[in-house]
């Protein structure tokens, strides 16, 4: 939409300038001495008309402005949560890996950053409410289809991804990663938008918070929840089974089994926030469902089918589909 | 049938512990009223302004059947009984959160086998350490221990168990807690 408008506004903007170009340079003629009364009356009309052309443009870069302003104004209350972050390649006899500490949270009317690190591996988390230098690099895809930059390789490096509705996110690391670059995405695609009273409950105490619960989401029969603090590590849980957006993987959902106060559901949670999610049963029967997303800023869409003669522990498969 | 309920609800804090989240209590527990006198055979390992930690034996139910442990002693009272790892009745770990007077205390103790205890260092982050601040572990008989004693009007907000990769362990929120 703001696109749209300042299409328009520069269209005109280019209209006018052609115009008044042309009155300046009849002005010139209209400057003799020996003018006589309908050369003035065609003088002070093409004045007139470079007046309204100079205040037309006036107008239209004050309405730019404003638009320009609200648009930020709109990234200005935008904070993103983390729902995964990535961890340091194990050490050879580690049989699991320890994950990055949360070291600092910092927070101005610009600006956030969260920084994690451990002793091989230092990561920053950047969210910016203001315009930004964009650096060049190859183009990656995020979050289901959108592009983002990255500059370095799996050692260190940046990646800069500019979200239409939101602020613009900056993931910059130094070390080795668990995963590489694919690491870095599943980190941008798990980020989830929030409100700044949402990210001030999340931030206030260093990261830990009273409450887990961030969201609850009513979807069916099931509740579907973001839970957890920034120090421990956000998680959505279905059904009391949580998983993270890591653990998707494209064109697939995962299924769970939820339970609610209606009944039992077969839950199907997505990479992509819209499109359709569909089950064969075990009776041969096809179900089509439509994604809903998450919440509002989430790159994951979830469906759930509301039929309770199925097995738990025997869930069929799902297939995911975005909406194109 | 006494060790019995201390072993569940050690075992119930550890597991707490695991989960990273504190069960939602919001107070501290005075020493008073969750401890018992200490032996007089215990011996102090380690000690600060208004605790001791202790290694000896305590009774345990109306038996008087003594175990040995590693016990947390503030003011005169005894907190708790932690391990090591083999110790008939004894728990292999313990969480508190006590306060006796003016002294606030959080304390995680774990036993070789018992969760986390591979931690290398803490890093306690506080109304008064908004940033994080470094704690060591107090290691004793093979047992692992977080002591944290409160500064004058600090409220804990919480502590991150941090391995010798400098990764994550555990993060365990005390947000809640007050600072008096």
């Amino acid at each position: 939409m703001t696109e749209e408008l300042e299409d328009r506004l520069r269209r005109t903007y280019r209209a006018v300038a052609e115009r008044t170009t042309v009155g300046a340079g009849e002005r010139s003629v209209e400057l003799r001495s020996d003018v006589d009364g309908p050369r003035d009356a065609t003088r002070w009309s093409r004045l007139g008309l470079v007046a309204a052309a100079a205040l037309l443009l006036i107008g239209g870069l004050a309405v730019l402005a404003t638009t320009r302003s609200e648009s930020r104004s709109s990234a200005g209350s935008a904070h993103v949560l983390p729902t995964w972050i990535p961890t340091a390649p194990p050490e050879s006899d580690e049989v699991s890996r320890s994950r990055l500490a949360l070291t600092s949270i910092t927070t101005d009317d610009a600006v956030d950053v969260l920084t994690y690190a451990s002793d091989s591996l230092a990561l920053t988390v950047s969210v910016f409410r203001t315009s930004i230098d964009e650096f060049d690099g190859d183009r990656v895809e995020v979050r289901g289809g959108q592009s983002a930059t990255v500059d370095g390789d799996e050692a260190s490096g940046r990646l800069l991804w500019d979200g239409a509705e939101g602020p613009t996110i900056v993931v910059e690391w130094t070390g080795a990663l668990s995963n590489g670059l694919a690491s870095v995405i599943a980190l941008v695609d798990g980020l989830i938008l929030v409100d700044e009273s949402t990210w001030n409950a999340a931030t206030e105490f260093g990261g830990f918070t009273e409450n887990w619960e961030i969201y609850r989401r009513r979807v069916g029969a099931v509740s579907v929840d973001l839970v957890g603090d920034l120090q421990s590590g956000l998680q959505l849980f279905v059904g009391g089974n949580g998983f993270s957006e890591s653990s998707i993987d494209p064109g697939q959902c995962v299924r769970e089994f939820g339970g609610g106060e209606d009944g039992v559901a077969l839950v199907a949670v997505s990479r992509f926030p819209t499109g359709t999610a569909t089950v064969t049963w075990f009776d041969g029967i096809d179900e089509t469902v439509d994604l809903v997303p998450f919440v509002e800023g989430s790159a994951l869409g979830v469906a759930v089918f509301e039929r309770d003669d199925f097995d738990p522990a025997n869930l069929p498969d799902v297939r995911c589909e975005e909406s194109q | 049938m006494r060790r019995a309920v201390v072993s569940l609800c050690a075992a119930l804090t550890v597991l707490a512990t695991a989960c990273g989240n504190d069960g939602g209590s919001h107070d501290w527990d005075e020493a008073s009223e969750i401890g018992e006198p200490v032996l007089p055979a215990a011996d102090s390992t380690a000690a600060a302004d208004g605790y001791e930690l202790v290694v000896g034996f305590s009774t345990s139910g109306d038996d008087a059947e003594s175990i040995g442990c590693v016990t947390l002693v503030v003011g005169d009272i005894g907190i708790g009984c932690l391990g090591p790892d083999g110790t008939d009745g004894a728990a292999s770990g313990w969480s508190a959160r006590v306060r006796n007077d003016e002294t606030r205390i959080i304390w995680n103790g774990v036993t070789a086998s018992g969760s986390f205890s591979d931690v290398d260092h803490f890093v306690v982050w506080s109304s008064a350490s908004p940033d994080g601040r470094r704690l060591e572990p107090i290691v004793e008989s093979g047992t692992t221990h977080l002591i944290w004693v409160m500064e004058p009007g600090e409220a804990p907000w919480g502590v991150q168990w941090i391995d010798e990769n400098g990764g994550l362990l555990n993060a365990q929120s005390f947000v809640g807690l007050p600072g008096s």
